[in-house]
């Protein structure tokens, strides 16, 4: 199994979304997130998938992961028909943040859901925090590709990114 | 061509309870990938561990070292195992036994070159041993703001099976 870089999107300093498109192709697609952190400190991140090369806001985000700590019993993300996916519980504003990887499926079909896998891990001021799971988006269309935000609106520090890779 | 490239195998003679996979984090790469497929040459069953190796070769034992594991047993309930504070990735790359029991997974290191952010690693890896099998999804973070170029795998006494290997690969971002 090979990854073939498709697009990346990389934070100067100001970027507030990170976003990559360029889905085109019934394969499986792979994004890795790298230095996932603003200057909020306790920033949660959250991704919608994009259509035609803007992020769809509609209810329609449903995901399902385990969390996990290194100080504290692991809990369950759920949540169904929101407006986005939640995918980091929590980065610091410090050290490097969120990195991650989501597997994206079925994306470019029409006739059947966006759904995607979710692996992070955090860094957190008092722990270190982790994701396993999925999320689905339940809209029967083409997606293109995904983006990401702080649903604090926090600015994503220089060097922030979103890699997208075709799995091949 | 694949972004993916292979930087280093290493396999072992069935005599070291130590593999150190040395110069394979730089500035080339931020993430790497590393597959592992590791037995021992005793009957004894042993957490994979592992650890972080500087630019000086040193292998780091300071108490930054925190996981998170989710143990999915095949044959009795799961088992949550955290450490805060250790001086090593307790069951890394999970538990092994003698052939053909053995723990084979994969595993993803962001930033170890880094010396403005922690190392981080996430793994999965399929564990069996004395008659258990799990499933272990993991997450690890070394909260040192070092830049580390390798990583030391170890056991706690038992040797290495000569039939244990381990591939490290870097994801090139274009």
């Amino acid at each position: 199994m090979g990854f073939l870089q498709v697009n990346k999107t990389v934070s100067d300093g100001t970027a507030t979304t990170l976003k990559v498109t360029g889905i085109d192709t019934d394969s499986t697609y792979f994004v890795v997130l790298k230095l996932i952190q603003t200057q909020n400190n306790n920033e949660t991140i959250n991704m919608r998938v994009t259509k035609s090369g803007t992020a769809d806001t509609t209810s329609n985000y449903d995901r399902a992961y385990r969390i996990f700590s290194s100080i504290s019993d692991y809990s369950f993300g759920t949540y169904q028909n929101g407006s986005s996916g939640r995918i980091m519980e929590n980065v610091d504003d410090a050290n490097g943040g969120g990195n991650g990887l989501l597997y994206l499926y079925d994306f470019n079909n029409s006739s059947t859901y966006s759904w995607w896998n979710i692996e992070n891990v955090c860094t957190v001021s008092n722990q270190s925090l982790g994701v396993a799971g999925s999320g689905v988006h339940t809209v029967a269309s083409a997606s293109d590709g995904v983006e990401i935000y702080g649903t604090s609106t926090g600015t994503f520090i220089s060097g922030a990114s979103a890699i997208l890779y075709k799995v091949i | 061509m694949s972004n993916l490239r292979l930087l280093n195998e290493t396999t072992t003679d069935g005599t070291v309870s130590s593999i150190q996979v040395n110069d394979v984090f730089s500035a080339d790469f931020d993430i790497y990938k590393i597959t592992t497929d590791l037995s021992n040459d005793t009957d004894s069953p042993k957490g994979i561990n592992m650890r972080l190796i500087n630019s000086s070769g040193t292998v780091l034992t300071s108490t930054n070292y925190d996981r998170a594991i989710s143990e999915m047993y095949a044959n009795q309930a799961f088992v949550q195992s955290r450490t805060p504070n250790a001086d090593y990735f307790n069951q890394a790359f999970g538990l092994l036994k003698t052939p053909p029991e053995a723990g084979v997974g994969v595993s993803y290191i962001f930033n170890p070159f880094s010396s403005s952010a922690f190392t981080t690693m996430i793994n999965h890896n399929f564990s069996t041993w004395s008659g258990s099998k799990a499933s272990l999804k993991s997450i690890f973070i070394f909260k040192e703001l070092t830049s580390c170029t390798g990583f030391q795998t170890y056991l706690s006494s038992t040797n290495f099976h000569s039939t244990s290997v381990i591939k490290t690969y870097g994801l090139r971002i274009d």
